[in-house]
């Protein structure tokens, strides 16, 4: 009862300073956002991603359009810009007028997977059966950047649109030479495309985007809620050792122990207020990225005792750092170093899983509480996994918080 | 042994604190007392800077563990009962130890419930000390916002939370401006008259230990050196004035010293007092007779080439009997 007593009074206390609502709320919540940026920014993970495909068509003839509509229903992921370019400018044309020059510049830039000209006369030359090229850019294939099946799509709907053609063509030949109906060949072309739409021998091309080939990999808001929440957990629950410190130098401590009240309920009641409001840190972090629609799996019990699991381990480390620290600037500079060295090694500023990420980093990242906590934050955020996935995390942060509780408390009976 | 059965609330034997400076080297903070507090007194400990004051008080609270004897508070051991012990007692200590940016009245209440008093009787009970301590007007405010004296009532206040038989004041009215102090000093006395505390109260100034105490205590070097009643004490100084010359010079030599013991009737001895503070410096005569001797030890210091700026006749008092004992003044 007096241990919760201690740790409302502390709240109390935290929640008369300023400072607190800044670095609680307004700093993360703005950090959760700006870091969701260069994790991939406002890309829903979920949301169908599209593969841009400039097409400058010359020709506008029925046999063109008929390419083209056979190209989207080969590819789903097909978007043939500027034509399905709709409002929301998923093609990001902008306001620029679109050329020649402007889709090489865009292939060349990224933008787009490619390019594909239509020169005037390729419906006269589909009609006459007569050799014709169309033109087809794409940057060299790599790995991340496979162009084949874009080219495949191409060649796919170049295939039906020739094949009714030839039918047409056939049918043509068989009026002109059995004298037969003038409307037969047009017959035999609209058959022929029923024939098509069922769609007997066509590949269904679905392309995985780039960014999430390795399913594994956090997105965005995936990565910032999780990593911004855990470093300011750091922040928040660190600072409780200072907050010790403070306790002692303005005589609160000691006038507490000439109470009845034990040094350990005291220390107990602390170290739980600092528990509360870490666990209000990662709430404030997740809530704001509720707000822009990120989804935490399908685990809410699992991702709580996650959190829960980590504040420990964090108020353990604040508790040794009490026993370390002779000053508040002392104090206050450790916290910070631990917080500005272990949020990014843990891989709460970007995801230990990218590419760019040398194989020495993860390992030492795989070492800290934060990588731990983030490890278990993507199992059940990315991966979707349960608490069977996350308790070999869960495992190891009670297990340190309990090393560290221990020579924490070891050296506060010492230090008397 | 129970409260009630012994005359003495605070029984304490062979106490003696030794820390441990930084290098290692040991600091006897307090050697080996004995002392009896009784009940329903005011008993004064009285020692200049660097004592032992506040680390006795610091003992018998239960804050920090002696390096050596005990003590009984009520009957209940400090070192092996702490928690029934602390129950009896409440503790104002030397520096204000109040929650800033916390109101008077936040802090009251999380005080009191370290007592585990709650609700309605809590709310009451601090109603009450804000009415001792007059500052029931400014409650909601920050303490950090109050004045110096303002903050050591608060500071009283919280000692007074769960209504203590025994009340420790370490030093209480340091800092603070005379109308202030004479608050708290009236309040002292109120606690013991009205409320029937017995009130351990330590202090630097023997003014104060001669207006409010019953018994007195000097410590010095983490001893005492002498422990009554006031009377008792000044029994001990015998009927020895004092003259006090405020010279102008850095020295008087030892010489001209014995002069004044030798060549003036009813003159026991002479020393030099210099103030560590503002360098100022005094010659101290006890006699028998202080204003008999006057004319010529004035004569005397003339003679000798001793400037005078000052001459005070001062009747025995505790300062008296701290210069007796020590050699030094208590001095404030
Ligand atoms: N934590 C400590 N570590 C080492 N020495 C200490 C410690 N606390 C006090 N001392 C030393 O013990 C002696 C007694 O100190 P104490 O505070 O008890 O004196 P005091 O009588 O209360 O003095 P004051 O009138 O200045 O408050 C001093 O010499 C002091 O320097
Ligand atoms: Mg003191």
């Amino acid at each position: 009862m007096k241990i919760w007593h201690i740790a409302l009074n502390d709240l109390l206390v935290t929640r008369s300073s300023p400072s607190t609502w800044l670095f609680l709320f307004a700093v993360p919540a703005i950090l959760v956002v700006v870091l969701a940026l260069p994790n991939g920014g406002f890309q829903d993970p979920n949301a169908p991603v599209y593969q841009r495909l400039d097409v400058i068509d010359s020709d506008q003839s029925p046999a063109s359009s008929d390419l083209l509509m056979h190209m989207r229903r080969a590819n789903a992921t097909l978007l043939l810009c500027p034509i399905d370019n709709d409002e929301t400018d998923r093609c990001g044309l902008g306001d620029a007028a679109f050329t020649l020059e402007l889709a090489t510049e865009r292939l060349r830039q990224g933008r787009t997977e490619g390019y594909l000209t239509i020169p005037a006369g390729f419906g006269e030359a589909v009609i006459g059966q007569t050799p014709f090229k169309l033109g087809f850019y794409s940057l060299p294939t790599t790995e991340l950047n496979p162009q084949e099946p874009l080219l495949q799509t191409v060649n796919a709907a170049l295939t039906r649109v020739n094949a009714l053609a030839t039918a047409q063509r056939f049918a043509d030949v068989l009026y002109a030479d059995l004298g037969g109906n003038p409307e037969f060949s047009q017959q035999v072309y609209q058959r022929a495309q029923s024939y098509w739409a069922t769609e007997p021998i066509t590949i269904r091309f679905e392309q995985t985007p780039a960014a999430t080939i390795n399913s594994d990999q956090p997105v965005g808001f995936q990565q910032s809620v999780p990593g911004t929440g855990s470093m300011y957990v750091m922040n928040v629950v660190l600072a409780g050792s200072v907050v010790l410190l403070l306790e002692r130098k303005q005589g609160t401590m000691q006038r507490i122990l000439t109470m009845p009240v034990s040094q350990g309920a005291f220390i107990a009641g602390k170290m739980l207020s600092r528990v509360i409001l870490g666990m209000i840190q990662f709430m404030v972090a997740f809530a704001v990225g509720l707000l822009f629609g990120t989804r935490y799996g399908s685990d809410p019990i699992a991702l709580i005792l996650l959190m829960f699991a980590f504040v420990l381990c964090i108020s353990g480390l604040a508790l040794l750092l009490a026993t370390v620290i002779k000053s508040e600037e002392q104090g206050s500079g450790l916290a910070l170093f631990l917080m500005l060295t272990l949020a990014p090694l843990g891989g709460a500023w970007w995801s230990l899983e990218l590419e760019f990420i040398p194989e020495f980093m993860r390992v030492i990242g795989n070492l800290t509480p934060v990588g731990w906590v983030m490890n278990g934050f993507n199992k059940l955020i990315v991966q979707d996994g349960g608490l069977i996935a996350v308790l070999p995390n869960i495992g190891i942060l009670v297990a340190v918080a309990g090393v560290l509780f221990a020579i924490a408390s070891y050296r506060l009976r010492y230090e008397q | 042994m129970t409260a009630s059965s012994s005359p003495s609330l605070v029984q304490i034997r062979g106490l003696g604190k030794t820390y441990k400076r930084a290098d290692g080297t040991p600091v006897k903070a307090v050697k080996n007392i004995d002392l009896d507090i009784l009940t329903g007194e005011i008993f004064s400990l009285l020692g200049p800077n660097g004592a032992g004051k506040s680390t006795t008080i610091s003992m018998i609270s239960g804050l920090i563990p002696p390096t050596q004897g005990e003590a009984h508070i009520g009957g209940y051991s400090i070192v092996k009962q702490p928690m029934q012990a602390k129950r009896l007692m409440g503790v104002v200590p030397q520096e204000i130890a109040l929650y800033p940016t916390l109101s008077a009245r936040q802090n009251l209440e999380f005080f009191g419930r370290m007592y585990d008093m709650q609700g309605a009787a809590l709310r009451q009970r601090v109603d009450e000390v804000l009415e001792v301590i007059d500052l029931k007007d400014r409650q909601h405010d920050r303490v950090e916002t109050f004045s110096g004296g303002m903050k050591r009532r608060v500071n009283i206040g919280v000692g007074l939370l769960n209504k203590p038989q025994l009340i420790y004041m370490d030093e209480p009215t340091v800092g603070i401006d005379p109308q202030n102090r004479r608050r708290i000093l009236d309040t002292v006395l109120l606690l013991r008259e009205q409320y029937k505390m017995t009130v351990l109260y330590t202090t630097h100034l023997m003014e104060e230990a001669q207006e409010l105490s019953d018994r007195v205590g000097i410590i010095d070097h983490g001893e005492i050196i002498a422990c009554g009643t006031q009377t008792e004490l000044m029994h001990r100084v015998g009927e020895e004035d004092r003259l006090i010359l405020s010279i102008d010079q850095p020295n008087v030599s030892d010489t001209v010293l014995t002069r004044f013991q030798t060549e003036i009737d009813g003159v026991q001895r002479a020393v030099c007092e210099i103030n560590p503070d503002d360098h100022s410096v005094k010659l101290i005569i006890f006699a028998q007779r202080g204003r008999k001797a006057l004319p010529d030890a004035i004569r005397l210091a003339n003679d000798a080439g001793v400037k005078v700026t000052s001459v005070e006749v001062r009747e025995p008092d505790l300062e008296s009997l701290f210069l007796k004992l020590t050699g030094r003044a208590l001095r404030d």
